[in-house]
């Protein structure tokens, strides 16, 4: 079954190539440059046919990277090396973030008696600082307690997203000193670039 | 009807030189060059929509789509570097007419290159 609709795909790989090429040749010029055309067009088709052998082989072959890896700088357009840049730099902040979140979270949960819902960090992007945390403002509750009255409750999970409007559940916390010393000492920001907020509910809850 | 506009645009800009060839013998090429533009220009729409359609095609199969933009990219700049070469010629100046087309040459195996050595790459892994 696998050489079958190995085969299958191979085969109609060529057959739309050249269909496809056979119209690339009604388009094409004519004049000195036609042989040219035809040189790149060849290698194509060679590219085809013996691709489906590297697969075989089980290489990690993909002809874009490697044409772009030897490709002059200037032959892609400077817009779209930029906007690859620009994607790279967003996900790498966006994963930064996370552990930011992540790493908050964590140390809020072995050494307080709250757990971190969420996290709102603002990051510095100038060159000397680029990375160093900003703004901080956290959204935590207090510890749930899954063992009351002899009874195990499963509380669900919550997914930690970050930005999501967690304003109206959240209320200024005060009584923060504490956390705010804890993650001061840790990640080194003044306590004041420190926001702490509480899930409303869970003021007092403890002591029921 | 298209079609009817292109050739007639043609022949109309056919005659015009004839005529002017005599009278005024620097004419015809600015015409040549105006003609040729006209009916590019005309033709762009529909070239568009032939691109557009080889790309969806291309797309559709596994073909690595980086490689038929480049194909295309070629037939592009091939179409370019004979409009000017065939007006340089047009006016008696086939000397200029070469460099254009040299010009050409190098820019599309600056194109071809990366595709080169990223075959020869794989037949060479292939092979060993």
């Amino acid at each position: 079954m696998g050489v079958v609709s190995f085969i299958n795909s191979w085969l109609r790989d060529i057959v739309v190539l050249f269909i496809l090429i056979s119209i690339a040749e009604l388009i094409m010029p004519k004049g000195n440059l036609k042989k040219y055309i035809r040189l790149v067009i060849g290698l194509l088709i060679i590219f085809t046919i013996i691709n489906p052998f590297a697969k075989l082989f089980r290489f990690d072959f993909s002809l874009d990277k490697v044409v772009f890896n030897y490709a002059k700088p200037e032959t892609f357009n400077s817009w779209e090396l930029e906007e690859i840049y620009h994607n790279q730099e967003r996900q790498i902040e966006k994963i930064y973030l996370k552990k930011i979140v992540e790493d908050l979270q964590s140390l809020i949960e072995n050494e307080t008696e709250y757990e971190l819902v969420d996290g709102d960090i603002s990051i510095l992007k100038d060159e000397d600082n680029y990375g160093q945390i900003d703004y901080l403002v956290l959204y935590i509750r207090e510890k749930t307690r899954n063992n009351s009255q002899g009874r195990i409750s499963i509380e669900k999970i919550e997914p930690i997203e970050i930005n999501r409007n967690l304003e109206k559940d959240f209320t200024e916390y005060n009584n923060d000193e504490s956390i705010k010393a804890l993650i001061s000492d840790k990640y080194g920001i003044e306590k004041n670039r420190i926001n702490i907020k509480i899930y409303k509910k869970g003021i007092g809850e403890i002591n029921e | 009807m298209e079609i009817i506009k292109i050739v007639s645009l043609g022949i109309v800009a056919t005659v015009i030189i004839v005529l002017l060839k005599e009278i005024r013998p620097e004419f015809p090429m600015f015409i040549s060059l105006l003609t040729g533009f006209a009916i590019f220009t005309m033709i762009l729409g529909e070239l568009s929509y032939v691109i557009e359609t080889l790309s969806t095609l291309a797309r559709r199969v596994n073909i690595e789509f980086a490689y038929f933009s480049t194909i295309l990219k070629i037939i592009g700049m091939a179409y370019i570097v004979e409009f000017g070469a065939q007006i340089s010629r047009d006016a008696g100046q086939e000397s200029i007419a070469m460099k254009i087309e040299l010009g050409g040459k190098v820019l599309i195996m600056v194109l071809a290159i990366p595709i080169l050595l990223a075959l020869m790459e794989l037949i060479l892994k292939i092979l060993s």
